[in-house]
């Protein structure tokens, strides 16, 4: 069964806390921190951007380590601790969901900050910093909480949801009627240009 | 407000004007999506193409600083489009004749050229919001209030409310939501320079005589006159007025304008206090620094902007030297020489708050147990509450009429020119709250929102500039200059960029102007002048913006370290 994390762009109201949700629990869990939705932005859209765990997932096709494994609910999953930070999937992934992060060493080791050796505007993917391992991470639907995702949770207006096959099925239908009828209604506009 | 926040749902029409609810109010946002989804219609007039514009029935581009010319054309279009509510006017306002003198003279025509507003448009807006069914609401924020003419555009917006009978009914009216979390309360308990608690004149001998006998006091102890005003300050200083400074809650020289100013007429100051939990750059300035609790820590009430007390109970235990507010409070006023005692927040709200204000008599402790909550006014103990005032029109002032009140537009004060050819408007993010001296201390919001924050610019601005997204940039004003990182926002309007105020090291309040209105004295902190330049070495600005940051951190830890000193004996 696939299952994957699915948003209502008119209900999003960019408040962020799926992000700091998202964050927090992989923190907890001991995994990277980087949060593994992306808020986007633009004039005519808001929505959270993450993994849709695809069925000939690109990324899992690429890794050479085999570090990246769809498993047994469908979801496609980083071995964070396996990962050599090559970087492929990221190039790879067709929505952008996967990001680089490694720990900072800023605070450890007696170094009180880190110095930037890159310009903020450099594409994350080329980041590279002294002495901080960076590897692939992505929506894992909170493997570590038995996958119930946190961001599901925190959204303030039930703009996301965590979309099971079986159990939309239904709406699936619906859409296809509907999206016909707009088809029909454009098809008679269509027709009737034609014959004035 | 006049009306409740859940209320904000079942309105026929929710006017934004200068009010941004996502980054400022997410839970407020959350109610504009649920009253879309029920069927209202969505006003918004933001020069900045806010996030609500997206799922707005109407969004209106007016020009920064031109709110008083915008609400006088729309209020001119309600009356010329036949859309105002005769009656209603001459049963429950006064003053429309002289009112409609200055207004007649703002068509949606001839104020164009000002707020860059298609007629048409406008006009239409105005049919949408006066015949909205069953009510309309007009939501306004700081984009009003941090403006030159603030006072004018609240009156002209109370005006339109007035005109077109979209108030004294149910859900309808005017919501001014606040700028910070409980500064209703903060009002609501007197904590301003005009009122005792429950808006009770200070200049009102009776009510002095029935504050000074509560406390146990002589009348004479109790000043008639009205009090500074925190943005008043730092003049007042240099003016050799005021001597000491005594701050809670409150870390001005993040949040007031013109701060590198401010910080220069504090070290003037012969005894500056601060109270609060953690060390901030005002903190660091004082002489005497009381710490409190924090909010997981203590127990009280909290007004929402609609009025509504709320009780909240503590999470956890004070830790370390810590004490409540109001406890330091009355430990003060002991060795000041007044006998000031009290058990707990109960007893407080009991003696202090109910037992004075008649409109809060029946928010009890009981009442507010649990989740429950008050709206005042709530002047009986059976009493439920009012969600919805001025019903029928019946308004509060003593001839139980609405006043309407009419303005002329001025210019804002600092206007772009050649060298500052772009408008400042600081706004805020929903990442921290207010000056981020309590979320700045939280790990995981660091993670999503750090230093040195961004100035939000058009891309067209950016293009002219060389600057790319995430790059870094100097902003300059006339009164300082600051590192930052550049957004470039399809949703910034051309010719003027935005800034939140939490950040130290890209500290819009460098930039802006300490310049405030005859009624009100707020700041016109939605309003300067500034430039935009590109930092040449991009590798040099990050290092550079990063030791800002740890010096200033270190500065703060450096001071707060005094805590674990034994203090020196005399």
């Amino acid at each position: 069964m696939n299952r994957f994390i699915a948003i209502q762009p008119s209900r999003c109201v960019a408040c962020g806390t799926c992000r700091a949700a998202c964050s927090e629990g992989h923190k907890r869990a001991g995994l990277q921190a980087e949060p593994r939705l992306a808020l986007f932005e633009s004039r005519d859209v808001v929505a959270s951007v993450t993994c849709h765990h695809c069925e000939g997932a690109p990324c899992l096709k690429v890794c050479p380590v085999n570090a990246i494994h769809r498993d047994d609910d469908g979801c496609v999953r980083v071995d964070e601790a396996h990962c050599v930070g090559c970087r492929l999937c990221a190039v790879a992934c067709p929505f952008g969901a996967i990001r680089m992060a490694g720990t900072s060493r800023a605070g450890v080791a007696g170094i009180e900050y880190s110095t930037p050796t890159f310009a903020g505007s450099l594409d994350p993917i080329l980041r590279w910093e002294v002495g901080v391992y960076a590897v692939a991470v992505k929506c894992d639907l909170c493997a570590y909480d038995n996958c119930h995702p946190h961001c599901v949770d925190a959204c303030i207006t039930e703009a996301l949801r965590l979309v099971e096959s079986g159990e939309k099925a239904g709406e699936v239908e619906g859409k296809r009627v509907r999206a016909l009828e707009a088809d029909l209604v454009m098809l008679e506009s269509f027709g009737q240009g034609e014959e004035g | 407000m006049s009306c409740g926040v859940p209320g904000m749902e079942d309105a026929g029409c929710l006017f934004l004007f200068g009010y941004n609810p996502n980054t400022s109010h997410p839970l407020v946002a959350r109610r504009v999506v649920k009253a879309k989804e029920k069927g209202a219609k969505i006003i918004v007039a933001d020069p900045r193409f806010i996030e609500t514009s997206r799922i707005a029935d109407m969004y209106l581009p007016l020009r920064n600083g031109s709110n008083v010319a915008f609400l006088n054309a729309f209020a001119n279009a309600i009356v010329t489009e036949g859309l105002m509510d005769e009656e209603f006017v001459r049963e429950h306002t006064l003053g429309f004749d002289e009112w409609w003198q200055t207004i007649e003279k703002y068509t949606p025509e001839n104020t164009r050229d000002i707020t860059g507003i298609d007629p048409g448009m406008l006009r239409e807006a105005a049919r949408m919001y006066a015949t909205a069914e069953p009510s309309s609401i007009l939501c306004w924020g700081m984009g009003v209030c941090q403006h030159l003419q603030n006072v004018e555009a609240v009156h002209t917006c109370a005006a339109i409310a007035c005109v077109s009978h979209q108030i004294g009914k149910p859900n309808s009216g005017v919501a001014p939501v606040r700028g910070q979390n409980n500064v209703q309360g903060a009002c609501d308990m007197g904590a301003l320079p005009n009122f005792f608690p429950g808006y009770q004149k200070v200049t009102d001998p009776e009510i002095r005589q029935k504050f000074a006998d509560n406390w146990n006091v002589p009348v004479e102890a109790l000043s008639g006159h009205v009090g500074y005003k925190v943005s008043d300050i730092g003049h007042l200083i240099d003016d050799g007025k005021i001597h000491a400074f005594y701050n809670f809650g409150e870390d001005p020289l993040q949040t007031e304008p013109d701060a590198l100013h401010l910080a220069k007429q504090f070290e003037r100051l012969d005894l500056f206090v601060c109270q609060d939990i953690f060390m901030t750059q005002t903190c660091a300035a004082a002489d005497v620094i009381l710490p409190a609790t924090s909010w997981g820590e203590h127990e009280g009430v909290f007004s929402a902007c609609d009025r509504t007390f709320q009780r909240f109970t503590a999470a956890v235990p004070p830790k370390g030297e810590c004490k409540h507010d109001w406890q330091i409070f009355a430990e003060v006023a002991e060795r000041m020489g007044h006998d000031m005692h009290y058990r707990d927040t109960q007893e407080i709200w009991d003696k202090e708050c109910r037992a004075m204000w008649p409109g809060a008599y029946g928010a009890t402790y009981e009442k507010m147990e649990g989740l429950g909550h008050a709206q005042w006014p709530v002047p009986t103990l059976d009493h439920p509450g009012t969600p919805d005032l001025f019903l029928g029109g019946a308004f509060t002032t003593p001839e139980g009429k609405a006043h309407l009140i009419a303005h002329e537009y001025r210019d804002p004060t600092e206007l772009p020119d050649e060298r500052y050819p772009l408008v400042l408007c600081t706004v805020r993010e929903v990442g921290h709250y207010s000056c981020r001296s309590m979320t700045g201390n939280c790990a995981q919001l660091s993670n999503l929102a750090e230093e040195p924050g961004y100035v939000h610019i058009s891309p067209a601005d950016a293009a002219a500039r060389g600057i790319k997204h995430e790059d870094m940039v100097w902003v300059y004003s006339r009164r300082g200059k600051i590192i930052t990182r550049a957004f470039v926002d399809d949703r910034a309007n051309e010719g003027a960029v935005y800034m939140t105020y939490q950040w130290w090291v890209g500290k819009c309040n460098d930039l802006t102007l300490h310049h405030v209105d005859e009624r009100s004295h707020t700041p016109e902190d939605k309003y300067c002048a500034v430039e935009v330049e590109l930092v040449d070495d991009q590798v040099w600005a990050e290092q550079h913006a990063e030791e800002l940051y740890m010096e200033l951190k270190g500065r703060l830890a450096e001071n707060a370290n005094a805590q674990h000193e034994a203090p020196a004996l005399s």
